[in-house]
């Protein structure tokens, strides 16, 4: 088998296998032991912290300057070190000095701060896991796994901490693997200017060299278009338009912005966790841009009214006037009252969007399109024939398909629903995916990447009522 | 309505080419003021807006003091008069004679500043870029009148809006920021005759300079104090001042300023053709290029074309070298104003020769029939679909309209057509063009140029 098709087969099973893990509830009381082997006691985990303040630990328990030292040799130096928090059964202390503890009383539960260096190998490797799980599933759940065609660098084991690589496309066809220092990304697009960080990029596409075509895609899957400028930044050695990257042995590379293609960063644990989604709407523009963005104020200036979001199901502009479909079923028509839509996207910056650049606003979270999106009502009319030899890549459409017109014969998809499809299987993701949309019904919509001579788009398809 | 116009403008610049001011003016008669005066036979020599009192004769000086004319410096004319001898048969005297134009009758004044406007005009006429974007350019195609002294009135810049209306007045925004891939750079309004707003999906604006040049990015309107926010048009019209949101405008033709072309063009400056299909006209800091850890004197280069990275040089005398850029960036200044690096990988090719400067495409070729289009019958200017094997396969597109032939409006509907008649002109074996420029329109909002030149080795 071919070995690129092994892997991504490998992620498949591992990305639908860990759910199953579920540690969202309490762990059970087992045996601790200590790093000499000692035994610690009956205990339950309850929290496994890599940066606990030093100064608030020795607050807790008694921490010599011998065991500080020991804690350095350890790897545990700086004002913070990796603890391990569990709940121990403790014998209850007998009434006087003297007396023998009782075996048959009932033990105390104390919690307790300990340094993770303070356990067995056993005992640390079944903290790394479970903290590896607890924090991963909803991570693995949600993240982006594949972007522009590329999968990203996702950690899919419970190592300690090793650097995973961004992947740097080179115009030239070859490939780089390395750390991006650059802290930001700035955006000239034809509704404004801004900088997106680093940390909320899941890839770059760099177009055409003809400038407008560049891409900003989020770690939430929002494609934002224009030219790209990669700002100056001193703190990180980096000159204005040159990425500099640092390898496996921590040797930097700078590279010239001309000569990149596109870069694909790695999967980051906290790269969802700080989006300001709460309240965020889905803007599509009319240039195929879309974004995450909370509506200024939370509420529509439509002519002299002010309609809240919440209230709001989707906004279509139609004509330069703004359809308002209301979650109770109603309707408003009206004009935005500024000619400048104030948006905070959730990857940060705050922006002016001026209203004829506009095409939707979905305020449903359920709902979050991307590219063109195609609706069918039964799947016959979402049928796709594959080339027997190459998985993924169409044969000619028919013209009763919804995706007549747009997509074509050798187009490859790439991804479903964010996931590397399998289409070597008898029933492929694709089949699947259908079957969640129109048998299972446990889909309403799902999202084609498709990738047709070296560049990448989206499609939604969207079940309908019939 | 608008054909009549743009046919008349043509006919008149047809017309203005041959009248040629360089020679002598034939003898007329000539009025005074006072038509009791009879007229007399003269011919125009010298016409200044300011001549020196003193050297008019006692009797104009004094004239001009009866008129109450009492400024030192006055419009005079130089005529050389003849002066009848007694007997008809005897040939005339002829003298020359200074002057005030305030003497002349109404209808010598008009003759003197037609003739003092077309001569001072005709070179500026010629040079200038008539047609951009399809559209002719505001050119005053009659003389300025000196009204009591006062300014002739304006021209106008052709606002055009995205609603489809059209506005006519005077642009007040100065400046025109443009983020291309090669830069940021602001251009002056006195060096654009035209901007496309939004001609793509991307939302890529284009500039085009007086020079022909081409700047494609992302435009802004940077707020000026006293003139505009950022991102508003700003013009003078005749109902007063109006602004307009960037959004609305999709194209701005500029009226066509008489010093426009001032100091463009000059020794050392180089026609760049960039990968995005820009073109720009520019010096290249201290006139040499350094490639290959040495400088080449520009003056000394044909041309140089770059692909990856490796730039190809053709010197002027015959010779070739194939070096790399010693440094990644290429300091410029434009003939447009701006200063600025361009990255060696955004260059595709670089003119030296300021006899060839190469608008849009570039098509060589080596017989007229290498460059024909076939037009739609019903339809003038209006192109068919190209065949596989056209050179403007590829380029040209069916319904593609020609706007302009060497930036004047075409003539479709004569027997000979202007694009006939261009390309015959190009193979002209006696006197040939040395290229022809055309401007298509492909849809509402797009336009882009074609040069065609005859193959190298292929000269008639």
């Amino acid at each position: 088998m071919n070995p690129s098709i092994f892997k991504m087969r490998l992620l498949s099973v591992l990305v639908f296998a860990l759910p199953v893990f579920s540690v969202s509830g309490e762990e059970d009381f087992r045996q601790w032991r200590y790093f000499n082997d000692a035994d610690m006691g009956e205990g339950k985990l309850l929290e496994y912290n890599t940066a606990y303040p030093l100064e608030d630990l020795t607050k807790e328990i008694q921490l010599t300057e011998d065991r500080i030292k020991w804690l350095q040799e350890q790897g545990q130096s700086g004002d913070f070190v990796r603890v391990v928090k569990l709940t121990l059964k403790v014998p209850p202390k007998p009434k006087e000095p003297d007396a023998k503890p009782d075996p048959k009383a009932e033990p105390e539960l104390v919690d307790v701060t300990y340094p993770f260096a303070y356990f067995s190998s056993a005992d640390q490797e079944y903290v790394m896991d479970w903290d590896w799980l607890r924090q991963r599933e909803p991570f693995f759940k949600k993240c982006l796994h594949i972007v522009l065609g590329e999968e990203r660098g996702i950690r899919k084991s419970r190592p300690e901490p090793e650097p995973k690589f961004d992947v740097i496309y080179l115009r030239d066809g070859s490939k780089k693997r390395g750390i991006v220092q650059n802290t930001s990304f700035s955006l000239h697009a034809k509704y404004g200017r801004f900088a997106v960080s680093r940390d909320k990029l899941s890839a770059v596409q760099f177009g055409d060299g003809k400038g407008g075509h560049d891409l900003l895609v989020g770690v939430n899957n929002n494609r934002l278009s224009g030219i790209i400028d990669l700002p100056a930044d001193s703190g990180v050695g980096v000159t204005a338009n040159h990425l500099v990257t640092t390898n496996e042995s921590g040797q930097s590379e700078t590279i010239r912005k001309e000569k990149l293609s596109r870069i694909i960063f790695r999967v980051r644990p906290d790269e969802l966790t700080d989006l300001n989604l709460d309240g965020s709407a889905l803007v599509r523009l009319k240039n195929g841009d879309a974004f995450d963005a909370r509506v200024s104020g939370g509420e529509f200036k439509i002519g002299t009214r002010r309609i809240a979001a919440a209230q709001v199901s989707s906004v279509e502009v139609i004509e330069g006037r703004a359809n308002l479909i209301m979650k109770s079923g109603g309707k408003e028509i009206g004009d935005f009252s500024e000619a400048d839509l104030p948006m905070e996207l959730a990857l940060g910056p705050s922006i002016n969007v001026y209203r004829a650049y506009v095409g939707q606003i979905y305020c449903d979270s359920n709902f979050r399109p991307v590219g063109k999106i195609l609706t069918a009502s039964e799947p016959r009319v979402l049928t796709l024939s594959f080339e027997r030899d190459k998985p993924g890549v169409l044969r000619s459409v028919s013209r009763s398909s919804v995706y007549y017109e747009v997509l074509e014969k050798g187009d490859r998809i790439i991804s479903i629903d964010g996931r590397i499809p399998d289409f070597d299987s008898k029933d492929t993701t694709y089949e699947l995916i259908l079957e969640s949309l129109f048998e299972d019904k446990t889909a309403t919509y799902f999202v084609l990447d498709v990738e047709r001579d070296g560049f990448t788009f989206s499609v939604t398809v969207r079940a309908t009522n019939g | 309505m608008n054909l009549t116009f743009k046919r008349k403008l043509v006919l008149l610049y047809f017309l203005l080419v041959p009248l040629s001011f360089f020679a002598a003016e034939p003898f007329r008669d000539w009025k005074n003021q006072n038509s009791k005066f009879k007229p007399i036979e003269a011919q125009l020599l010298e016409y200044s807006e300011a001549f020196d009192r003193k050297k008019f004769s006692k009797y104009y000086q004094d004239w001009l003091e009866e008129a109450g004319i009492d400024s030192d410096i006055l419009p005079g004319v130089k005529l050389r008069v003849k002066i009848p001898q007694g007997r008809k048969k005897e040939p005339a005297e002829e003298r020359d004679y200074e002057v005030p134009l305030a003497v002349l009758s109404e209808s010598d004044k008009d003759y003197i500043l037609d003739w003092h406007w077309l001569r001072q005009r005709e070179d500026f006429f010629r040079k200038c870029l008539k047609v951009v974007l399809g559209e002719p350019r505001d050119i005053r195609t009659e003389r300025p009148r000196l009204d009591d002294g006062q300014d002739p009135p304006p021209l106008d810049d052709l606002i055009y809006l995205r609603n489809g209306s059209r506005k006519r007045g005077t642009v007040i925004n100065n400046n025109y920021s443009i983020h291309t891939p090669y830069g940021e750079f602001v251009v002056g309004k006195g060096r654009l005759a035209a901007v496309q707003f939004e001609v793509d999906e991307a939302g890529r604006s284009v500039l085009t300079g007086v020079n022909s040049n081409r700047l494609s990015g992302f435009l802004d309107l940077p707020g000026e104090a006293n003139v505009n926010e950022p991102n508003f048009l700003v013009f003078e019209s005749n109902n007063g001042q109006e602004s307009v949101r960037k959004e609305e405008v999709s194209r701005i033709i500029f009226q066509v300023r008489e010093d426009e072309l001032d100091g463009l063009g000059t020794e050392g400056s180089v026609s760049l053709r960039l990968a995005n299909g820009d073109y720009l006209d520019a010096k290249v800091y201290e006139g040499e290029l350094p490639v290959g850890g040495r400088s080449v004197k520009v003056s000394e280069v044909d041309r140089v074309e770059v692909a990856n990275g490796q730039a190809s040089v053709f010197y002027k005398d015959g010779g070739r070298d194939n070096w790399a850029f010693a440094e990644e960036d290429l300091p410029l200044a434009l003939d447009l104003g701006p200063a600025f690096s361009v990255y060696h990988g955004h260059l595709k090719k670089m003119y030296c020769d300021t006899a060839f400067r190469p608008l849009g495409f570039l098509i060589e070729a080596s017989s007229e029939r290498d460059v024909s289009i076939s037009f739609d019958r019903d339809a003038p200017g209006r192109v068919r679909s190209p065949s596989s094997s056209s050179n403007y396969y590829g380029i040209l597109e069916e319904g593609d309209k020609i706007v302009s032939i060497n930036r004047e409006m075409p003539d479709f509907e004569s027997r000979d057509n202007s694009f006939d008649k261009a390309v015959d002109d190009l193979f002209d074996k006696k006197e040939p063009l040395p290229k022809v420029e055309i401007g298509i329109q492909r849809g509402e909002n797009q336009f882009f140029l074609i040069t065609l030149v005859r193959k190298q080795g292929d000269d008639v």
